[in-house]
């Protein structure tokens, strides 16, 4: 019981994680590595308001600013940055990857190197099953869910949503009903870097984020991504699962697991990438350029 | 005349060799070959445990220039960023030596850096002052002490923590869950990160517990130095009935176990080695008080457990505003120290400085944390509350003060179980 309902609580937490860089690189075809840096930007930011503000200062609008400065920082980084050089996937990687560790660098000098704490919304623990987990757990697994659910309402019900989909699937056939690519694939940044500001924002009680924090939220964002299928936002949720359910297992069940734990994610990535490229569930094509 | 003339010439002349013959007062002092003696720092001075490393070593440069240097040579202190990590800490090394020709270098943290040093001092040939709590450099030392005389150690090894834990902070909790739970044997866990000090306290946590009719080892586990989750260790813990964590963990990830412990009300009271690294303060920030009062930890150098100690503890917090971290009493002895040796032998050549640092005792009024300050064969700080560094276990209280509980000079209060987890365990 403690595997199975600490691992899913983990495994919906690596799927917010994960969902936001899934629809980025579903949609525009590219990898973001600066997208762990929106979250880890909000919860700075949120940290730094709180502290300059003073306690009184509301938690909310600490939020609401901190999101609305990662969004802001997601949709420069991809006007600036990544479109004019979209088609070009390695220097994306680069690049993107300078940006995040110029990030790191600056939160550094600014704040130092040790992780920072933001409150817990919701604070103590809840039993479930037996299980004691603290609230803030089941907190994130709601929004993990909520967001999930969002998304899904979002891209199956408004028209947008149509178009990021239609240019996730059929590149080709946007461009020639006259569809503005580099619109929609903003508009997945905009939506990457909500998921990505309010995960941050929410998770940063459990997972203290710290300036080094991006490169293991880009290990696990890449190892659900994988495992759920390159560009395939949906299997986030029952590839996070998989992920978290299997951390929990060899944390407590196989000795000195608590070292290895974090291993299994880039386990993952390496047996999947090795037989099935394209991941477990994503399908065949899916690279093929927006 | 000129017979009193060459008669007070050639007194002049004896006294003068006299002079040089039993050495000379203090205060007509030889110079020295230079009139700046160049110290580096290498350190993590990223974090924050470097930056209280650097500190110590500029408070107590600035007290020995304002006094007027050493034989008059005023102290310079250059700085290299070692990241906390062996590779880095050698090219720190490297740049302090061979760019900036310091004299000696101090510096913490790690013990992954501190082995790193104790190899480049043996190759460099220059005395370093710094870290390492693993004992395996006490070895290497036993093994070859020509080849590793150059490295002086100023913290304590594992092996004198896990004999204060084992042989003083255990019995002190023990003795509280049996007097205050009503119960004759008291459930263990131990759980320690991978540093390579924590590796050897593990072991002999185990194997003391294990000697111990009183105690039950119910859970041991090892975890990553940034691990961030411990959720599912945690109901491990609780399903085995645990009453109280023995740790040893040096880094975030023992902020974040205390934190999560609190988080999840596991009734079981954490004890060891654990978030030592920085200021008490950083902690209470860090986990907040009421999970910090879960947490007595065995601490060294950040609290003013002595006269002298609080004084520079209150200086310290004029100058950088702030609560001092164990590391800035580190540095602050080792400069000291290397400060004294130079003294001796009047010399800034490595191989006379290595042999007056054997010969070096600072007295409390001139180190931090220490009854006395010295080297013992090992190269090692001298540890003992009686007359070395002193060792203390403190708990915080739920209104954020600190009780220190060892040793007894000091002591403040008894160990304090909260009231809900005294409850817990009464009911069962």
């Amino acid at each position: 019981m403690n595997t199975l309902v600490n691992g899913a609580l983990l495994g919906l937490a690596y799927s917010l994680i994960a969902v936001g860089m899934a629809l980025i690189l579903g949609v525009a075809k590219i990898f973001d590595l600066v997208y762990a840096s929106y979250y880890t930007l909000a919860a700075y930011v949120a940290v730094m308001l709180i502290r300059w503000m003073g306690p009184n200062f509301p938690i909310w609008l600490s939020f609401i600013i901190a999101g609305t400065v990662a969004v802001a920082f997601s949709l420069a980084t991809h006007k600036f940055l990544i479109l004019p050089i979209r088609k070009q996937g390695t220097a994306v990687m680069v690049l993107t990857l300078a940006v995040a560790m110029v990030i790191q660098e600056l939160l550094i000098f600014k704040e130092g190197s040790e992780p920072i704490y933001l409150p817990p919304m919701l604070k103590g623990a809840i039993s479930i099953l037996g299980v004691w987990v603290p609230s803030q757990k089941f907190l994130v697994a709601g929004i993990s869910i909520g967001i999930m659910g969002s998304l899904w309402l979002f891209l199956s019900k408004t028209k947008l949503g149509l178009a990021i989909r239609v240019t996730a699937e059929q590149p080709e056939a946007m461009q020639l009903a006259g569809g503005n690519i580099q619109r929609i694939c903003l508009s997945a940044a905009l939506l990457g870097g909500m998921v990505a500001a309010i995960g941050g924002l929410f998770l940063a009680p459990i997972f203290p984020p710290h300036p080094y924090a991006w490169l293991d939220l880009l290990i696990i964002a890449f190892a659900v991504i994988v495992l759920g299928g390159l560009g395939n936002i949906w299997g986030c949720l029952p590839a996070g699962l998989i992920l978290g359910i299997s951390e929990v297992a060899v944390a407590i069940n196989i000795p000195f697991g608590g070292i290895i734990k974090r291993s299994v994610g880039l386990l993952i990535i390496m047996l999947v990438l090795l037989f099935r490229p394209m991941g477990l569930l994503g399908v065949q094509g899916w690279e093929e350029e927006a | 005349m000129i017979r009193s003339k060459n008669f007070f010439i050639t007194l002049g002349v004896l006294a003068a060799f006299a002079l040089c013959s039993i050495g000379f007062p203090d205060g007509i002092a030889l110079a020295l070959e230079r009139n700046v003696i160049k110290i580096g720092v290498a350190s993590g001075l990223k974090r924050p445990t470097g930056l209280a490393s650097l500190q110590g070593a500029e408070m107590a440069t600035k007290e020995i220039n304002d006094a007027g240097g050493v034989l008059g040579a005023k102290i310079q202190l250059f700085t290299a960023d070692t990241e906390q990590t062996a590779p880095k800490a050698t090219e720190a090394i490297e740049k302090l030596y061979y760019t900036d020709k310091v004299d000696t270098i101090v510096g913490a943290y790690s013990s992954e850096e501190a082995t790193a040093f104790q190899e480049q001092s043996a190759k460099l040939k220059i005395n370093i002052i710094f870290h390492g709590t693993t004992s395996i450099m006490d070895k290497k030392y036993k093994a070859d002490p020509e080849k590793y005389k150059y490295y002086w150690n100023y913290k304590c090894s594992d092996l004198h923590y896990l004999e204060h834990v084992m042989g003083h902070q255990l019995d002190l909790f023990v003795s509280a869950f049996k007097k205050q739970l009503g119960i004759d044997k008291v459930n263990i866990a131990i759980v320690t990160d991978v540093a390579l000090w924590a590796e050897t306290i593990h072991v002999g946590y185990q194997e003391g517990i294990k000697a111990r009719p009183d105690c039950k080892l119910v859970y041991t586990g090892k975890i990553a130095r940034d691990s961030v989750d411990f959720s599912a260790e945690l109901t491990e813990m609780r399903t085995q009935g645990v009453q109280l964590i023995l740790s040893a963990m040096g880094f975030a990830a023992g902020y974040n176990f205390v934190k999560q412990t609190y988080d999840v009300r596991l009734p079981a009271m954490i004890s060891g080695i654990n978030g030592v690294s920085w200021s008490t303060s950083e902690f209470l920030k860090a986990v907040g008080v009421d999970a910090a009062a879960y947490n007595s930890s065995l601490g060294q150098n950040s609290l003013p457990t002595t006269p002298h100690t609080a004084q520079l503890v209150k200086k310290y917090e004029q100058i950088y505003g702030g609560v001092s971290a164990e590391d800035v009493g580190s540095t602050y002895n080792g400069v000291k120290a290397y400060a004294k040796a130079v003294e001796i032998v009047r010399s800034l050549d490595h191989d006379k400085v290595q042999m007056a640092l054997k010969k070096v005792r600072l007295p409390e009024r001139e180190a931090w944390n220490c009854k006395e300050f010295w080297f013992d064969d090992t190269h090692r700080v001298h540890v003992s509350p009686v007359d070395g560094l002193i060792l203390y276990t403190f708990q915080f209280t739920p209104n954020g003060d600190v009780n220190i509980l060892i040793p007894t000079e000091y002591k403040k209060g008894d160990i304090l179980i909260p009231g809900w987890m005294v409850n817990h365990w009464k009911k069962k």
